[in-house]
């Protein structure tokens, strides 16, 4: 018997010895264990999560809704089970509303230009800096900065003579230097570029709210070349 | 002076002004190489020569308005005038390509334009000797291969056979020398004795037994302590995005596609047409090749061939890593903007990630850790006041 005793002991030794060395959680491809995941995940949907997405990606025990409602929801409210959805057509955010039209401030009224050689040019006529907004404010002007180079510097450059990274690599082509390009170019069109993009230019409008696309435009306007 | 070295004046200035104008002429005549340049600068925005882009590939445009290079000239120099007069074919053309117009380039010479004619009309296809990447190897972690493993398991094999056959030769030569000399033959029954002997002393066990159970708590300790941490957490992505790539070689700010770090509480994973801001020109990556950016395509409903979005777009299911429990409140937007943390303070080294992994803990001690030794900057300078000192360990600050 003491024999017996013996060797399972010398076994635990040796598989003590081995488990202290790796430990528990050891595919990092899968989430480690959690204790009370009811705490970890949240019961009201949280931004760019999915329905069911706790039930199969988290281990299956909690899900933000349940069974039957997931079909109605991922069908009526919730398409494709994504809680980000797009707004309303014609949806402004509250106190977001910052293109204005000949001065006059139009709160609640969704962006009037559509993507389109005309509405290009209309806004070019009709769009300008809204009321309110000094352009010339440094702070404006600083943050305008701020927002070229996380967001304009990669193709248009640091000094907008488009040799941004992407640019002077070869990865991209065909982005003209400012100072070619705004020659008599109204701010309106820039907006307009902004918002709907141009050419291989993509639209901005995700990432730029309307007051951040005026303070861009307002940092660039220095390199805008004088009108003859 | 002489009535020669006149002659000889007039002479050299006849042939300077003859150089002069041979100059002149060359530089009027139209190169490929200037249209080349020309062409970079300012048709690649919407034109390739293969293939579509905003506007129709231009190779073989040339030859097809053969015997109309004045209208194909006039139309380059601008395209809306063009339209606006009323022209027959520019008017149908611009109906054709659903009324986009082509911009007018007044500010090229006519002799700039007829370079660029001569670009388009000379142009020919690179000879691609371009090395194909092959998917598989391009991963390049040589331990995601299962094959290093089986080559390890059998090493280890062989080096268990020598070690037994080292074993059996040193018996058998103990036992011939213990015959010699007249001994009892050395059997393993002697080994197991003397083993049983040391295994059975009593200090030996209790000694044992601690170090058993002491190493037991520790490692029970250790494992519990990681439960509900997901630090190291590393899931295969539906679409193999590098951040390697983005964020490191071509130095993407990580606000262009996670804009929401600035703005609110979650950092937003870019929908899919921020990726469409740089790959609707570029159509293949350096390690995946078109693979992988197909997907997005496929997401979108792009049609790289058409160079127009054709299908209903299908959500892209990115797989979440980070994710701080309900039970405490983060906001990005706190932490960069107002505490003007770089993202590489909790996210660690992303822009040299080729899979994104979970680089801090996220746990409770860790937010400590940092609101006790960071310290507070106010209008972008450092002041001596830790957040704690700010009231940032306050259970209501975070648990609400």
């Amino acid at each position: 018997m003491t024999k017996i005793f013996i060797q399972l002991k010398l076994i635990l030794v040796a598989v003590l010895l081995v488990s202290l060395m790796t430990s528990c959680y050891s595919d990092r491809s899968k989430r480690n264990l959690e204790y009370a995941p009811n705490m970890y995940n949240s019961l009201p949907l949280e931004p760019f999560s999915q329905t069911e997405y706790w039930e199969t990606h988290m281990g299956g025990n909690y899900a933000a809704v349940k069974g039957s409602d997931q079909k109605a929801l991922k069908e009526v409210n919730f398409k494709y089970g994504m809680s980000m959805q797009k707004p309303v057509e014609g949806t402004v955010p509250r106190g977001d509303s910052w293109y204005y039209k000949n001065d006059h401030k139009l709160p609640w009224e969704p962006y009037p230009y559509p993507n389109t050689a005309e509405g290009y040019e209309e806004a070019g006529v009709e769009l300008d800096f809204p009321a309110g907004f000094d352009k010339d404010d440094p702070t404006v002007k600083k943050r305008g900065e701020e927002l070229y180079t996380t967001f304009c510097v990669n193709c248009h450059g640091p000094n907008g003579q488009a040799k941004g990274n992407l640019m002077t690599s070869g990865k991209f082509v065909g982005v003209p230097a400012y100072e070619v390009r705004m020659k008599g170019l109204p701010v309106g069109k820039m907006y307009h570029t902004l918002t709907y993009g141009k050419g291989v230019m993509g639209s901005h409008a995700w990432q730029l709210t309307p007051r951040e696309r005026w303070e861009v435009i307002s940092y660039i306007l220095k390199w805008k070349p004088a009108d003859e | 002076m002489s009535r020669n070295s006149l002659s000889n004046i007039r002479y050299t200035l006849v042939i300077l002004a003859a150089l002069l104008l041979s100059t002149f002429s060359a530089y009027a005549e139209p190169s490929y190489e200037e249209g080349e340049q020309l062409f970079k600068a300012n048709c690649t925005a919407c034109h390739k020569m293969q293939g579509k882009l905003v506007g129709p590939q231009l190779e073989g445009v040339v030859q097809k308005y053969a015997g109309e290079e004045e209208w194909l000239a006039k139309w380059i120099k601008n395209a809306p005038g063009l339209i606006a007069q009323g022209d027959e074919k520019a008017v149908a053309l611009y109906e054709q390509y659903n009324k986009q117009q082509m911009q007018a380039f007044t500010n090229l010479s006519d002799d700039q334009i007829q370079s660029v004619i001569t670009y388009i009309r000379d142009w020919e296809p690179e000879e691609t000797g371009t090395v194909v990447v092959n998917g598989e190897g391009a991963t390049g972690d040589p331990l995601a291969d299962p094959g290093i493993y089986y080559a390890l398991l059998g090493l280890v094999g062989i080096l268990v056979l020598i070690a037994l056959l080292l074993v059996i030769i040193t018996a058998t030569l103990v036992t011939a020398v213990r015959a010699k000399e007249g001994q009892e033959e050395f059997t393993f029954g002697d080994v197991m004795t003397r083993a049983r002997g040391i295994l059975g002393n009593k200090f030996f066990i209790a000694t044992a037994t601690t170090v058993i159970m002491l190493a037991g708590l520790a490692f029970t300790v250790r494992e519990a302590r990681t439960v509900g941490l997901h630090q190291g957490y590393m899931p295969e992505q539906p679409i193999k995005f590098s951040h390697a790539l983005h964020a490191g070689t071509n130095q993407i700010d990580c606000k262009y596609c996670h804009t929401g770090t600035t703005k609110s509480k979650s950092a937003w994973i870019p929908s899919v047409n921020v990726c469409m801001n740089c790959h609707m020109q570029i159509q293949e990556g350096p390690q995946y090749g078109k693979e992988e950016i197909a997907k997005i395509y496929a997401a979108v409903g792009w049609d790289p061939d058409e160079f127009a979005y054709v299908n209903d777009p299908q959500p892209v299911e990115w797989v979440r890593i980070h994710n701080v429990p309900d039970h405490a409140y983060f906001n990005h937007a706190q932490h960069v903007v107002v505490g003007n943390l770089e993202c590489q303070t909790c996210h660690g080294p992303v822009e040299t990630m080729e899979v994104v992994y979970q680089y801090s803990d996220l746990g409770m001690g860790w937010c400590i850790n940092c609101h006790r030794n960071e310290k507070v900057k106010v209008l972008g300078e450092e002041t001596e006041y830790t957040v704690a000192d700010m009231g940032g360990l306050n259970c209501a600050r975070c648990h609400y």
